[in-house]
């Protein structure tokens, strides 16, 4: 059906003749997952895929003063979660695999780079670069001091699909497929080499756009149509298609066109990867919800005004419990592509692809290509806001970036500031002996707030997808924040009141 | 005049105010002053016959560099305004930067350059910056500035900057074109939109705004109601008292219809005048009054 109706299988399967003499399991064709399967053919894709941007350094921590989660606050609102141990900014897509298998709080730090920092700058198959410092153990724990073992293997859908064909719908624990959500993920990190691969979005038999991120495609085909997809009159139609040779179900998702909110919206979204707790299950003593459950792979791909209300009444599922007031927590995952859907600059047309992977020309062959260095637009303003707002200078461009940033970061450590309060105040009314029903509440306000808040942290783009939506939610979170403080401050007052009778 | 018309018209005075015709009437102003430029250019006239009344402008005016730049520069609907001066006939002042502009074309393009060297809306609050959290919220809470703080901008954006920052007008004022305004200059209203253009209440609107701005603060950030606003701002209405003593003589200039019909001395001559506060009414307020009718009248006090 498309343009690939002529390139041979060849092409991207090895081993195929041994394959046709005896077709079956064990002579399985080699599938070629690497870049250069595809590069081979679309070289100024996959070389504006393999460049890298040093406009911000590697491992920049959020937590940082200058950051985006900054402390004091980080690490007091999120304690007793694992990205406390660290916390970064975005890099280039080449390197995502590589910076996910080192950050301390993923792997216990038993990754590590064989030429020590040299790694940052270094590019390539993840296993030419980092080494594992504990060969003869597939144990999931922290090793090194301050770090921690939360990866899990829903956690790598992300970072490559190098594992496709070993993988079932949903990662699903079935019969034939290698990996599961439940299975060992040293183990299947260890397997695994390229990040980001060029048929997440291209279908490589049909060379159509298309998703094969089962969570996506799981809630974009969700029965009560909840999503933000579903809710658009506009929405790019998908065609679900039913794979797996092997014995078990895999899904892939062919697009109508191009739409890179769904493209994107694979991995830049808000998801659950984690093991966790369902909030109607009194017992937090331990995880109520295992990777064996489903929910440890679950998209809402829904804007942060409908996650409350999404995770506490429709699914049940809470990430991890705050140390310092008891109650239940949430943590966000990048949710760009839920912030940008009906965006300004959506509703105008725009792509993420017209800020991040414009068309450009080839320098020496004149050729127009998409750039497939994603990448902020403050790097190439010629080719992505100038070509919409052309009265601009690029400073002017710039200024108007900043700008959004600068007041949206304003409203996140306002947002952050009676959060830390709010904390205080639960830890203060428990001192004092309030009743657990005034706590409950004011933790339920605690996770209000945090929800409308979190999300503005793990978004990567300080408010500019969206500045009204991150307006309405920050200035919101300290509502709620300054409602869940009145509750107990109220408790407080009536119980001194009580004992001065 | 008789005390019975005198509470008369302070009680319509009261009700005029209540019924918010000040503002009314300084909205009117404005939308003089930004009707679409009359083709025509204001005639010079002779500043001999503005002198005669205005001897305070006549001494600031020859003092200067700008004793021989007419008064048409600046003001419009001269030539009504000599036909019949007084209250109704104002010349037209024009407070735009093109006013001065025209002529010092050097000084007025600087004046509009702007500065990109940080952005709009730079949050004092932010770490990074001078007034950072959590000391911030912490030591000024309780105050409209902990809602939105920022670093300064151009003085070309200052009236809009004011205009839409949250602890201002609890968010009613925005930009019309979004975030796009932060590059955008010139005339405030052409930039912003009034979210709520049915009700004048003063109150915040949009979640964590504050309405905190009041009219004082408005005396930094533009003079364009310089002629409407009284020595410090007192609540003196109508004007402020730029005739500066009870001006009888103004009075008979005033070509009254009524004069004709008998219009009394006693209306001219007030006896508040020796008390030190004077009604000062046109002449279509006096005959009203004169004859009973309810009209606004412009108190004046006198210092
Ligand atoms: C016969 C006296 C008279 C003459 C001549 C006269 N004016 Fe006036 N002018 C007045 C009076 C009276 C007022 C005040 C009206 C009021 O109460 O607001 C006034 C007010 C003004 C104002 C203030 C407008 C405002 O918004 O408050 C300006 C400007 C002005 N005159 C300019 C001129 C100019 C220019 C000329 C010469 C072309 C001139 N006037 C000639 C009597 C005069
Ligand atoms: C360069 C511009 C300019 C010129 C020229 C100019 N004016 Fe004005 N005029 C203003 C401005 C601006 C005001 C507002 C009040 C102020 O700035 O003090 C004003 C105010 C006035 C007032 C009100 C004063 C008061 O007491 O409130 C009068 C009367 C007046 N002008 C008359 C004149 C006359 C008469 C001339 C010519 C001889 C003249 N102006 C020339 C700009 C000008
Ligand atoms: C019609 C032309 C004209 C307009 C309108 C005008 N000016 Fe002037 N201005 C002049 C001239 C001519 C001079 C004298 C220049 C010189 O001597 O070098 C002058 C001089 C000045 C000076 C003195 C400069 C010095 O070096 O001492 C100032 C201040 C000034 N103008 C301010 C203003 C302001 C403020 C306005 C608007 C309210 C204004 N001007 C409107 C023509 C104008």
């Amino acid at each position: 059906m498309g343009k690939h109706a002529k390139v041979n299988c060849s092409n991207c399967h090895k081993g195929l003749e041994k394959h046709l003499s005896a077709p079956g399991p064990d002579t399985r064709p080699v599938t070629d997952t690497s870049w250069q399967a595809c590069g081979q053919c679309h070289k100024e894709q996959m070389e504006s895929f393999m460049k890298e941007a040093y406009h911000r350094p590697a491992r920049d921590e959020k937590s940082q003063l200058t950051n985006r989660a900054p402390n004091p606050f980080w690490d007091k609102l999120m304690m007793g979660h694992g990205f406390t141990k660290e916390h970064n900014l975005t890099r280039s897509h080449v390197w995502m695999l590589v910076d996910h298998l080192v950050v301390d709080r993923a792997y216990g730090g038993r990754f590590q780079p064989k030429d020590g920092w040299q790694y940052v700058l270094e590019s390539g198959k993840a296993w030419d670069i980092l080494t594992d410092k504990y060969p003869n153990t597939n144990e999931h724990k922290p090793f090194i001091p301050q770090s921690a073992a939360a990866a899990n293997p829903v956690c790598l859908q992300c970072k490559t699909q190098d594992h496709i064909l070993d993988w079932a719908y949903m990662g699903d624990p079935v019969k034939g497929a290698k990996w599961s959500r439940t299975s060992n993920v040293v183990d299947l990190a260890r397997s695994l080499q390229h990040g980001l691969s060029c048929f997440t979005c291209h279908d490589p038999h049909a060379a159509k756009p298309r998703i094969v991120r089962d969570g996506l495609i799981d809630a974009l085909t969700r029965p009560d149509g909840d999503t933000l997809w579903h809710k658009d009159p506009k929405r790019t139609g998908i065609r679900v298609i039913e794979m797996g040779i092997r014995g078990y179900t895999r899904k892939i998702a062919l697009l109508d066109k191009y739409d890179t909110r769904l493209q994107c919206g694979q991995c830049h979204v808000e998801y659950n990867c984690n093991p966790g707790y369902d909030p109607k299950n009194p017992d937090t003593s331990k995880y109520s919800v295992t990777m064996a459950d489903r929910r440890t792979n679950h998209f809402p791909y829904k804007d942060v005004f409908g996650l409350y209300d999404h995770y506490v009444n429709k699914v049940g599922f809470l990430d991890f419990k705050h140390t310092l007031t008891g109650g239940l927590l949430w943590k966000a995952q990048h949710p760009e592509s839920e912030t940008f859907y009906n965006s300004k600059h959506a509703r105008a047309g725009a792509g993420c692809d017209s800020c991040h992977t414009p068309k450009m020309k080839d320098k020496k062959t004149g050729k127009v290509y998409t750039s497939h260095f994603a990448v902020t637009p403050r790097v190439q303003l010629k080719e992505t806001c100038l070509k919409c707002h052309p009265k601009w200078t690029e400073e002017q461009a710039r200024y108007t970036i900043d700008s959004i940033k600068a007041y949206t970061k304003g409203k996140m450590r306002k947002a952050e500031f009676w959060l830390s309060a709010l904390i205080d105040k639960i830890v203060e009314a428990k001192k004092a002996g309030v009743d657990a029903g005034a706590i409950k509440k004011a933790q339920d306000q605690h996770l209000r707030a945090h929800v409308l808040w979190e999300y503005w942290t793990a978004e990567n783009s300080d408010g500019f997808h969206n500045p009204e939506m991150a307006r309405e939610s920050l200035t919101r979170s300290v509502d709620e924040s300054q409602k869940g403080i009145k509750i107990l401050d109220d408790a407080m007052t009536a119980k001194t009141a009580a004992a001065a009778k | 005049m008789s005390r019975k018309v005198y509470a008369f018209i302070v009680a319509v005075l009261a009700l005029a105010l209540a019924g918010g015709s000040y503002y009314t009437n300084a909205d009117a102003r404005y939308k003089n002053a930004d009707a679409p430029k009359v083709s025509v250019k204001e005639k010079a006239v002779k500043v001999e016959a503005c002198y005669g009344c205005h001897a305070q402008i006549k001494e600031l005016h020859t003092m200067g560099k700008h004793a021989k730049v007419n008064c048409s520069n600046c003001h419009k609907g001269l030539e009504k305004h000599l036909s019949a001066p007084g209250p109704d006939t104002r010349p037209v002042t024009d407070t735009s930067w093109q006013a001065c502009g025209q002529c010092h074309k050097e000084q007025m393009e600087s004046f509009m350059k702007e500065a990109y060297h940080r952005p709009a809306r730079d949050e004092k609050s932010q770490l990074t910056n001078r007034a950072p959290n959590p000391f911030w919220d912490k030591l000024m809470m309780g105050h409209g500035f902990t809602k939105e703080h920022n670093l300064t901008r151009s003085h070309v954006w200052m009236l809009v900057d004011h205009l839409v920052v949250d602890r201002a007008y609890g968010g009613r004022f925005q930009p019309k074109d979004g975030w796009q305004y932060v590059l955008e200059s010139g005339k405030a209203w052409d930039i912003l939109t009034d979210k709520y253009p049915n009700t004048n209440e003063h109150k915040p609107f949009i979640p964590q705004s504050a309405a905190a701005a009041n009219p004082v603060c408005l005396q930094c950030k533009t003079q364009d109601h310089i002629l409407d606003w009284a020595y410090m701002g007192d609540p003196i209405y109508r004007g402020s008292p730029r005739f500066g003593a009870c001006r009888r003589e103004l009075l008979h200039e005033c070509r009254c219809p009524v004069q004709k019909c008998g219009c009394p001395k006693s209306i001219r001559q007030r006896k508040g005048c020796e008390s030190g506060s004077v009604l000062w009414m046109s002449c279509a307020d006096q005959r009203a009054a004169h004859h009973g009718q309810a009209r606004k009248g412009k108190l004046f006090k006198l210092p």
